[in-house]
């Protein structure tokens, strides 16, 4: 029996004064998701309850579900003003059919270009992790010509495309990776990046020494500085191996970027410590920190304990003693802005220095509220400079994202001295909430600037693939494919 | 031409060589040295349908990405020209260290005279240099004289209108964002037709102009802070002062369609 049938007896009697009750939540929004057991579409409810962001949905055929899609309602409420306009791709490939999120490909509906393209060049890989979105293992492994059909898709659909990153599985593992590499940037793609364990990095001089020929950004998966993190996230200690890895690419001239996969009751407490060890070694030009993504392989979690942006930031704020501050943290504007924060750091010895500090974002990037404002001095180049620096596509370390950080601050600003070269003076600080079957959200996925590029040509919202199913159609068909090219060749050898 | 007026021409060429070879031009410009970079160069080759196992001449190809990117994209065979032997060496290492030695040749020439043999050339491009060439009539013919009959030939080249730059233009910067000497749009375009080849494309991407005006700023922006904060002084302060507004307007000039960059592909016809 619930409250707002308190004044009935069980006989069915009605007795005493009706009353209404307030629910013990507010009701924020609607959106659609998908049922974290069947995955058919639903509608989703976003609600706030003691100052936290929830959202509920349910299932005709399996009930309700509730996740935590943000620990702090005030930050995630205030993130809607950074949304602004998004630039749409050349082209599309896909109609719209079934609606969002089915159609993926992209299709007409899409409110975003993609800023960043990942290639899974490969399934496999030379770890076993408990925790992997991707759910490594068998399955296929691309060749040179897929892959180069895939960038020039990728040109095609962008233009002028910012940033790839090539992931798997582990892509280092791939025998072509090193070309892969050399055909992005003959594409003329601004930015790529290789997405890596690192463990082959750490063994292999060879491969080392030829990576840095080619200076691809190194996207350095790297869960925290304790050893029993490794135990549990990577199923093995790794620490020794992450460390030398840093030291060979230092040694080597390559920049990284750090990435965190943070999971509750595992490292939450380490990402202040993470941080600052990135701001403090030389190979490193920034930090990623990705809440873990229940999708693929995971440990078992409690949604509604589920770690979100507003847990790292404050993180952040405790751990590093004052060094940061809340508003050190500003959402991205490319995609929907509760999907990821940014800050950029400028280090020079000792100083560590953000941004937000030094120019006041929210007077730029604030699209929604700012529109009658009057005209800021300087104030379209130091937006343009500051969208370029809060997008998906900035990458720590490189020219692009020194020049922008500099126009951004402007030569009036006393930034320190000894200035060059700049982007080893920039040092990037990104949190980035993936979403899962709990926390999908058409909303968010139908601005997303992160996509995954298929053999056939489509390129899908990276959260749509690892939450809707595309990822395991893929992955069967194109494992299906492999096999019977490896039968065929048999059958004629 | 007398020896004299060789001479001349033979300095002005190494001069621009040199210019292009410096590291101002490279943190100006770049590494792939022309607006739009590789991505525009595929564009270009995709319009020229460039084939596997093509012979394609790069005609002032400074330090050989362009062709060397070429020749991996298209899976084809490139002869750089380039007049700058530092340059030429540089194109000719990489090539080496890319493994790509048997496909990717470099030769150090004057790429308005090619020294290569006529008639062979299933393509050729040329990119952001026609407007540097000081006789573009007999370059466009020698050109043309490289290519098989139905070979191609793919332009990228500055456009501006007559009269329409700022006077700082006239000297080094203008030289190096290609300006100087840069023809209309169909002043390139009868240029190729005059030389005997049929014009199949012509692509507006002045677009990256605008890009490449944006990043001066940027990088302008970045100079002068370091300038300040370093206490060091650049090479021509006056002209770094007025930079901005130079940029700006440059800008005002690629919106109003007086100063543009265009892509060109024409053909050779069949005998």
């Amino acid at each position: 029996m619930d409250s707002r049938s308190s004044s009935a007896l069980s006989n069915g009697v009605k007795t005493g004064v009706r009353v209404k009750q307030d629910a013990d939540y507010i009701f924020h929004e609607l959106t659609r998701s998908i049922c974290p057991e069947c995955k058919t579409v639903i509608d989703a409810q976003i609600i706030i309850r003691d100052n936290k962001v929830y959202m509920r949905k349910r299932c005709p055929d399996h009930g309700w579900f509730e996740g935590i899609i943000s620990s702090d309602a005030q930050m995630y409420v205030d993130s809607v003003k950074f949304n602004k306009p998004g630039t749409l791709p050349l082209e599309f490939s896909n109609e719209v059919k079934d609606g969002c999120p089915l159609d993926c490909g992209l299709c007409p509906e899409h409110k975003q270009h993609m800023c960043l393209a990942l290639i899974e060049v490969n399934t496999i890989c030379n770890m076993n992790c408990p925790v992997c979105f991707a759910n490594a293992g068998i399955g296929y492994s691309l060749t040179m010509e897929q892959v180069e059909k895939m960038l020039d898709r990728f040109v095609e659909i962008e233009g002028d495309p910012e940033v790839i990153q090539f992931s798997g599985g582990e892509p280092t593992i791939h025998p072509q990776i090193l070309d892969m590499i050399q055909a992005a940037q003959d594409r003329g793609i601004r930015q790529v990046m290789v997405n890596t364990n690192g463990m082959r990095i750490a063994k292999d001089d060879r491969f080392l020494a030829d990576l840095a020929r080619l200076k691809p950004v190194i996207y350095f998966q790297f869960d925290g500085l304790r050893r029993d993190t490794y135990m549990t996230i990577r199923g093995e200690d790794l620490l020794d191996q992450k460390m030398l890895a840093l030291d060979r690419m230092n040694d080597a001239g390559l920049d990284a970027v750090l990435v965190a996969a943070i999971e509750r009751g595992v490292n939450v407490d380490e990402v202040g410590p993470i941080l600052q060890f990135g701001l403090s070694h030389p190979a490193v030009r920034g930090v990623v920190f990705q809440p873990v993504t229940h999708v693929g392989r995971h440990i078992p979690f409690d949604p509604m304990e589920r770690v979100t942006i507003p847990d790292i930031i404050h993180g952040i704020v405790q751990q590093t003693e004052g060094q940061f501050i809340l508003e050190d943290f500003v959402p991205v504007p490319c995609c929907f802005p509760t999907c990821q924060v940014n800050s950029y750091v400028f280090v020079e010895g000792e100083t560590v220095m953000p941004l937000p500090r030094l120019l006041k974002i929210e007077d730029y990037l604030d699209y929604i509220t700012n529109r009658s404002m009057p005209e800021l001095p300087n104030s379209s180049d130091i937006q343009k400079a500051l969208e370029g620096l809060w997008s998906a596509s900035a990458v720590p370390g490189t020219e692009a994202t020194a020049s922008m950080f500099e126009c951004a601050c402007g030569p009036g600003l006393d930034l320190g001295n000894g200035l060059s070269p700049l982007n080893k003076h920039i040092f990037q600080i990104a949190i980035k909430d993936f979403l899962d079957s709990y926390t999908f959200s058409v909303k968010q996925v139908m601005k997303c600037c992160v996509g995954i590029l298929v053999p056939d040509g489509r390129i899908i919202p990276f959260c749509a693939y690892n939450s809707v199913g595309y990822r395991e159609q893929i992955r069967a068909e194109l494992a299906a494919e492999q096999a019977k090219g490896v039968l065929a060749k048999k059958g004629t050898s | 031409m007398s020896s004299m007026d060789v001479l001349e021409e033979a300095k002005a060429k190494s001069c621009c060589a040199d210019l292009y070879q410096s590291e101002l031009a490279r943190m100006i410009m770049g590494d792939s040295m022309h607006p739009g970079g590789l991505a525009l160069t595929n564009q270009m080759g995709r319009l020229m349908e460039i084939q596997p196992g093509d012979w394609v001449a790069d005609l002032a190809s400074a330090r050989g990405n362009s062709a060397l990117a070429v020749s991996r994209v298209f899976k084809c065979n490139v002869v750089g020209v380039e007049f700058g032997r530092e340059a030429a060496l540089e194109a000719h290492a990489s090539a080496i260290g890319a493994r790509l030695s048997e496909r990717s040749h470099n030769v150090q020439g004057d790429a308005e005279r090619p020294p290569l043999r006529p008639g062979c050339f299933d393509s050729a491009f040329c990119e952001c240099a026609m407007s540097l060439f000081q006789n573009k009539a007999q370059a466009m013919e020698e050109t043309a004289s490289l290519l098989r009959p139905g070979g191609r030939f793919g332009l990228s080249d500055v456009t501006v209108e007559p009269n329409c730059l700022p006077s700082e233009m006239d000297g080094t910067l203008g030289q190096l964002l290609c300006l100087t000497d840069a023809l209309t749009v169909n002043g390139y375009v009868e240029l190729m037709e005059t030389s005997g080849l049929k014009l199949l494309h012509q692509v507006d991407a002045s677009v990256e102009g605008i890009k490449i005006i944006d990043a001066l700023e940027a990088k302008l922006g970045a100079y002068t802070a370091w300038q300040k904060m370093s206490g060091q002084q650049g090479p021509d302060p006056e002209m770094l002062a007025r930079g901005p507004e130079l940029l700006g307007a440059l800008r005002e000039l690629v919106q109003q369609g007086q100063l543009g960059y265009w892509i060109f592909v024409a053909e050779k016809p069949a005998v």
